[in-house]
């Protein structure tokens, strides 16, 4: 842990930091480089994580870190404070086109890697060898990366064979995820989901290529219909001054797992949950689990394959149900209200008799493309 | 998992036509489409109307498909396998030939089905039972005056989880990273560039996958260090290339040019021309060059830096092209700092020099470096 000096120190390099800022560049209205000092408050609320300052360096090709001041407030999981400002850090890394090294100025603790740092790299199993000359290497930041992103042990095993098989780099993905591209549950989709993931993650193909790039679209879209679900599911509202308002950053406590057998998400609540776009208010309860086969579809293949589909979810039931409480669903765009009446009332009767419930995503397959489309473009521009 | 699947269908004239929807318009405007992008003309647009086409045609397709009666034949999920596998060793015949579009008008197989062949055969997967299909279907497509579309179908197959492989992790730690320290201490940028070369080298030489970050560097550094390595002795190799914004460029030739100082003598007579390098970005340089190599507009439009930089590179080998046939030319470049220009007119400069090492010399570049409002010669390219 930091002595006294040594935080009060960076709360002052810190500030000298903000106002030499604001002069050089919010005064101006000018945009700082790469290679300028920034400074950065990680926050949650009124709840400080981390208070970081750093540049491209670009005689060295690595990120310098001049202010690195980090906070655990015990409301929150250990070493968070550690996580956000390292989960940064790499990425800002990544972000700039370095080494991946990342150096601590004489500013941080006297020149070392923040203890909070190090206690987290412990935690993670990664040693790290030049804590006392303030580096991290390439070589650790590799593996502090992909330890931090998240990912399930299957995942991470993917995600290693491709970097082994010289597919893809391990910290492109692990940015796709930082970075915001993909959630980590979207992401294990696509992963384990797929056969040929790495295409998707580096946004390998171009229209021109339909065939491959239809490929990517497609796996895109239903990891995107899947990240929905996620998405409604995880959100919190909280009553704040006489309105209800959703929280930006409290979720519900749920784990999200991926059974990439039948493409389908498997939830686990921690507490009530209410099931949405289905017909009936259904709440999932504390302990519960729901199985959701994930079928992104157009009209005219939601009647194609239904037949296949209600395999697969008699298929899940029994891989499932054993626990008589699971709930499944099948989850479809709104491209289902284009199947022809007849049609829609024979698959729900279906779906019934097999106690499943029918879930229509309120985003159409038309949505879906314009989405996947916006995040292989984005990925475009990513490093590689 | 989720697994493609590809299927022909071979559509009649008298059946192209849907309600207000014409397969012949659509693959007739997607063909002209292709044809843009392949000249680089506004290529964002062009990808988004592409898209929109396909996606008509792809549509109209399923419609025909299973509302008029058609030839059809299934290739099933290894076709797109095989797709990948000749993509990856010929990746700019996989593109001319077309052989992942998703239409074929009948006046293009004859065309597109032969350099399809050729390609397969290239590929050693002539002898696959989905390529022998797809060739027939075309063949009888050909001959009964058919258009071709290939629709898509995504496939969940219940495969059975695979375990993970034995030593992974080792193999994972193994991948070849770099685990140095770099100093910290602060040099001069002429000799932080030259390092940060010198450990991108020896680097590849151990197999880590590297790259020199040429961005936010003064544009007279990248000129004269890269000039050092370029004729530098040696065995001659190509420099990995990366950008901040994380993009790739093409790598850089060096250690491949000899640097001869009678070919200089042979010049030092004729006059020099003095060339800026792009228009439009300092008017102040107006007075001082003749003409500018690059148009601002055609170079920064790419998104990213590599895309600057390849842009860059082909325009800088053309215009080097044309001057091959008109003659002696001593350049003074007037340059500044927009780095992917400055390293694809590089690249496009040491490939023509090396072009023309045999030859007797006829360009000579010398780049003036813009700084404000003064300008300081560098050394000579020749």
């Amino acid at each position: 842990m930091p002595t006294t000096e040594e935080v009060l120190h960076g709360l002052e390099a810190f500030k000298k930091h903000v106002t030499d800022y604001e002069n050089s560049f919010r005064k101006r209205n000018k945009l700082p480089k790469n290679f300028d000092y920034r400074p950065y408050r990680w926050c949650s609320r009124d709840i400080v994580f981390s208070l970081l300052v750093v540049k491209h360096n670009r005689k060295g090709n690595f990120l310098e870190v001049d202010v690195c001041l980090i906070a655990n407030p015990p409301q929150y999981v250990e070493n968070s404070g550690a996580k956000v400002a390292l989960g940064f850090l790499l990425s800002e890394s990544y972000k700039c086109g370095g080494s991946m090294e990342i150096v601590f100025t004489s500013n941080v603790e006297g020149g070392r890697v923040p203890a909070y740092i190090c206690d987290l790299a412990i935690e993670m199993g990664v040693k790290l060898k030049h804590v006392f000359e303030g580096h991290i290497t390439p070589f650790e930041a590799r593996q502090l990366y992909l330890g931090l992103a998240g990912f399930s042990q299957t995942a991470k095993e993917k995600i290693m064979k491709m970097a082994v098989d010289k597919l893809i780099s391990p910290e492109r993905v692990c940015f796709l995820i930082m970075g915001g591209v993909w959630s980590l549950s979207e992401a294990e989709s696509i992963i384990l989901g797929s056969r040929h993931p790495e295409r998707l993650l580096q946004s390998a193909s171009d229209p021109e290529d339909r065939h491959l790039y239809l490929n990517d679209l497609r796996v895109a879209g239903s990891a995107i219909l899947g990240g929905v679900l996620d998405r409604k599911l995880l959100r919190t509202e909280l009553f704040e001054g006489g309105q209800i308002v959703e929280s930006e950053d409290e979720e519900s406590p749920l784990a999200i797992d991926f059974d990439s057998v039948y493409f389908a998400k498997i939830y686990h609540a921690d507490t009530e949950l209410m099931i949405p776009w289905i017909d009936e208010n259904k709440m999932l309860s504390a302990g519960q689990r729901m199985v959701v086969l994930v079928r992104a579809r157009s009209d005219g293949e939601i009647q194609k394959y239904f037949l296949n589909d209600l395999g697969s979810l008699k298929k899940l039931i029994a891989k499932y149900r054993k626990d008589a409480t699971t709930m499944v669903f099948y989850l479809v765009p709104r491209d289902f209200e284009d199947v022809s009446l007849a049609f829609q009332t024979q698959i729900i009767s279906q779906l019934k008799k097999e106690g499943v419930y029918l879930m229509l995503a309120p985003d159409s397959m038309t949505s879906l493309d314009k989405e996947a489309i916006r995040r292989l473009e984005t990925g475009r521009r990513t490093r590689q | 998992m989720m697994k493609t699947s590809i299927k022909l269908i071979a559509v009649p004239d008298d059946a192209c036509l849907v309600e207000r929807l014409d397969l012949r318009v659509l693959m007739s405007k997607a063909l002209k489409i292709e044809e843009r992008l392949r000249k680089g003309v506004n290529p964002d647009d062009e990808q988004r109307r592409y898209h929109i086409l396909c996606d008509r045609m792809e549509y109209l397709g399923s419609f025909i498909g299973m509302n008029k009666s058609v030839r059809s034949v299934e290739l099933g999920i290894e076709y797109f396998e095989l797709l990948l596998q000749i993509q990856a060793r010929f990746p700019v015949e996989f593109r001319s030939a077309r052989v992942s579009a998703n239409f074929c008008p009948w006046s293009k197989i004859t065309e597109q089905i032969s350099l399809f062949e050729n390609l397969v055969k290239r590929a050693g997967v002539s002898d696959r039972k989905e390529i022998q299909e797809k060739i027939r279907f075309y063949r009888d497509a050909e001959k009964n005056k058919l258009h071709i579309l290939e629709l898509q179908e995504q496939l969940i197959t219940e495969d059975a989880e695979v375990n993970p492989e034995d030593g992974l992790i080792s193999k994972f730690l193994s991948i070849p990273v770099s685990d140095k320290i770099t100093s910290a201490k602060d040099v001069n940028s002429f000799m932080a560039l030259r390092n940060q070369i010198n450990t991108v080298i020896a680097d590849m030489e151990k197999g880590i996958q590297t790259g020199v970050n040429f961005s936010d560097l003064a544009h007279n550094v990248i000129t004269e260090i890269l000039r050092e390595f370029v004729y530098q002795g040696g065995r001659p190799m190509y420099l990995p290339v990366i950008y901040a914004d994380g993009s790739k460029g093409k790598p850089l030739p060096i250690r491949c040019l000899k640097f001869r100082s009678e070919k200089l003598k042979a010049l030092s007579k004729h006059p020099i021309l003095n060339v800026g390098m792009m228009s439009g970005r300092h008017h102040e340089m107006d007075e001082v060059v003749k003409v500018y190599f690059f148009r601002n507009q055609e170079i920064s439009i790419g998104k990213t830096a590599a895309e600057s930089d390849e842009a860059a590179y082909v325009r800088a080998k053309e215009i080097f092209e044309k001057l091959r046939s008109e003659g002696i030319y001593r350049i003074a470049f007037f340059q500044t700092g927009f780095q992917p220009a400055v390293v694809g007119f590089y690249r496009a400069l040491t490939e023509e020099l090396l072009k023309r090492e045999k030859s007797a010399p006829e360009l000579e570049v010398i780049p003036h470096y813009y700084f404000g409002e003064e300008y300081e010669e560098g050394r000579v390219w020749s």
